[in-house]
């Protein structure tokens, strides 16, 4: 539970305002928001590394400070460097022992992790000798020593490679699924996490302007679909259904808000086939909604009534 | 059990780096401290040489335990290694005890080495050798303590300071400290100065277990030794978690 919470560094910079919402397990979490919006800040916050100015975090009724010894926590900090004169498989092992493992738990922990990211070829390299695509495994491995049940991902999928992403989000959903855990990722790539993702938190400014699933962030847009659709005869246009659309020479662009309107649609391109040549039907992407309620940019009324912060 | 691991562990993710790179361990262990030791032993009288034997030892103690120490947490938090850490359940003491157990495998070679040398050409008669260890293991201690204090007091400083300031404290502490000559040549009112200096306590209680006099009560020295030792214990135990250097 993260309640009312601000960080104001020495230099000045309110980093957090207010910021409230409460988790619970099994759950993929999305924190999202522009350079700048906090992110870091929330995540360092709840995983105890940095204190807020104000405001508290509990974490199943201990703070983070508390839970961080309890090993509750798993994290992946953003830009953190490993210790590079270690090999993968001694890194690992030794951050598996300070962990609380023993040394067997320990050894297979790391063979565990070796074999769920993919990292056999260079488990005796130095990781200095690594690329950063295979560096940012071995530090998103480390994150997983002791199934922790809960775990701080930020920006995790920068700089791997299209088989690693897919390979993270299934192991992140295994996770999650077999442990009960939760997960909270900081990325940019909303569309990618959508169809995992349970809930999505915006950050702006220090603000929470957002906080709900995937699907109630894509409605913020205010349309389901987008029709595009390419016409011979003006006649098409008068006799559509849709009243709202915008015009480009043959191209017209419907923006459709439930599927009775998309239905309707359908149905009026049937009955007009002489006059609509072509029609492309496109739903939103969560980012188009991610960039309108920033455009909007302040905490809807909901969730100002909710939490009472504004 | 655990939590001896866990120290373990922490040691070896720094010491590994030196235990690496044996040519870096060898300077350390070997050729700095003799490059050090051996001009000294050419230019000092026979009877003021073993207080250049006692004074190299304190200084590979303070160089390699104190600096080290700083340097580290300077360096974890340059390249922000520290939040990977800071993940783990481990306490203050846990990572302090880590730094010391690396500490250990760099400055105890290089002590043995040393010692071991001195005595067989005669500049060391060490004459009571538990008390000789006692003095070895209070120096390692509080430097690496020292040293992990002075990161924490300078976590708003940038890297380049803690490096400096960290070599500073370990050159004054080595020889503006009467340790590696006799402090009678000091006169009165500085004699007294250098009292506070724990580096002057630690050469103390070894000089008297080989017959080296620095003129200081060894009570005194172990007492006021052991009174810096808890309070810069309960100072990393109770008042500072890692996280407040970052």
């Amino acid at each position: 539970m993260v309640r009312n919470l601000w960080k104001i560094y020495r230099n000045g910079v309110i980093a957090l305002r207010a910021v409230s919402f409460e988790l619970v397990e099994n759950r993929l979490v999305i924190l999202a928001g522009p350079n700048g919006a906090g992110k870091t800040t929330l995540i360092r916050i709840m995983d105890g590394e940095i204190s807020p100015t104000r405001g508290h975090v509990l974490i199943d009724e201990l703070t983070p400070g508390e839970a961080r010894l309890k090993g509750l926590f798993g994290v992946m900090p953003q830009e953190a460097q490993l210790h590079e004169y270690l090999s993968v498989r001694e890194y690992l092992y030794y951050l598996a022992l300070i962990k609380g493992l023993s040394r067997n738990d320990a050894k297979r922990e790391v063979s565990r992790l070796i074999e769920d990211f993919m990292l056999h070829e260079y488990i005796n390299e130095r990781i200095e000798h690594l690329s950063g695509g295979y560096k940012k495994r071995v530090l998103l491995a480390q994150a997983f020593i002791g199934n922790p049940q809960l775990l701080f991902l930020d920006e995790p999928t920068v700089g791997l490679d299209p088989e690693m992403r897919i390979k993270l989000w299934n192991i992140v959903m295994k996770y999650i699924n077999e442990y009960r855990a939760t997960a909270i990722l900081v990325t940019h790539y909303l569309d990618e996490v959508k169809e995992y993702a349970d809930r999505v938190l915006l950050l702006h400014r220090g603000k929470l302007i957002f906080d709900g699933s995937p699907k109630d962030l894509l409605k913020k847009l205010g349309y389901m679909y987008r029709v595009r659709m390419k016409i011979n005869n003006d006649r098409a246009l008068n006799e559509l259904p849709i009243h709202k659309y915008l015009r480009r020479d043959s191209e017209v662009e419907l923006l459709i808000s439930n599927d009775d309107e998309l239905i309707t649609l359908v149905r009026f391109i049937e009955s007009h086939r002489d006059y609509v040549t072509e029609f492309i039907v496109e739903r939103p992407s969560l980012e188009e909604s991610y960039m309108e309620v920033l455009r909007v940019g302040k905490p809807p009324q909901d969730l100002c009534d909710r939490h009472a912060l504004c | 059990m655990g939590s001896l691991l866990k120290i373990y562990a922490i040691g070896m993710l720094y010491a590994k780096w030196m235990l690496k790179n044996k040519l870096f361990y060898v300077y350390l262990t070997l050729f700095m401290p003799f490059s050090i030791l051996v001009p000294f032993y050419l230019i000092t009288s026979e009877g003021n040489r073993p207080y250049i034997a006692i004074g190299t030892i304190v200084l590979t103690l303070l160089s390699n335990s104190l600096v080290t120490a700083c340097q580290d947490l300077a360096t974890d938090k340059l390249l922000k290694r520290i939040a990977v850490l800071l993940s783990k359940p481990i306490s203050s003491m846990d990572y302090f005890l880590g730094q010391l157990f690396s500490n250990a495998l760099q400055t105890f070679p290089a002590v043995t080495i040393m010692v071991v040398v001195l005595c067989l050409v005669g500049i060391l008669q060490i004459r009571n050798i538990s008390l000789f260890i006692v003095g070895l293991v209070l120096g390692w201690y509080l430097s690496t303590a020292i040293g992990y204090a002075l990161a924490i007091a300078l976590s708003s400083r940038d890297y380049n300071t803690i490096v400096i300031v960290s070599n500073v404290v370990s050159f004054v502490l080595v020889f503006l400290a009467p340790i590696y000559y006799p402090p009678t040549y000091l006169p009165e009112p500085a004699r007294v100065i250098t009292l506070i200096l724990p580096s002057m306590h630690v050469a103390n209680i070894m000089g008297i277990a080989s017959n080296v006099n620095y003129g200081l009560n060894l009570i005194n020295s172990i007492t006021y030794l052991l009174i810096l030792i808890s309070i810069l214990t309960v100072i990393i135990i109770k008042k500072t978690k890692i996280k407040d250097l970052y």
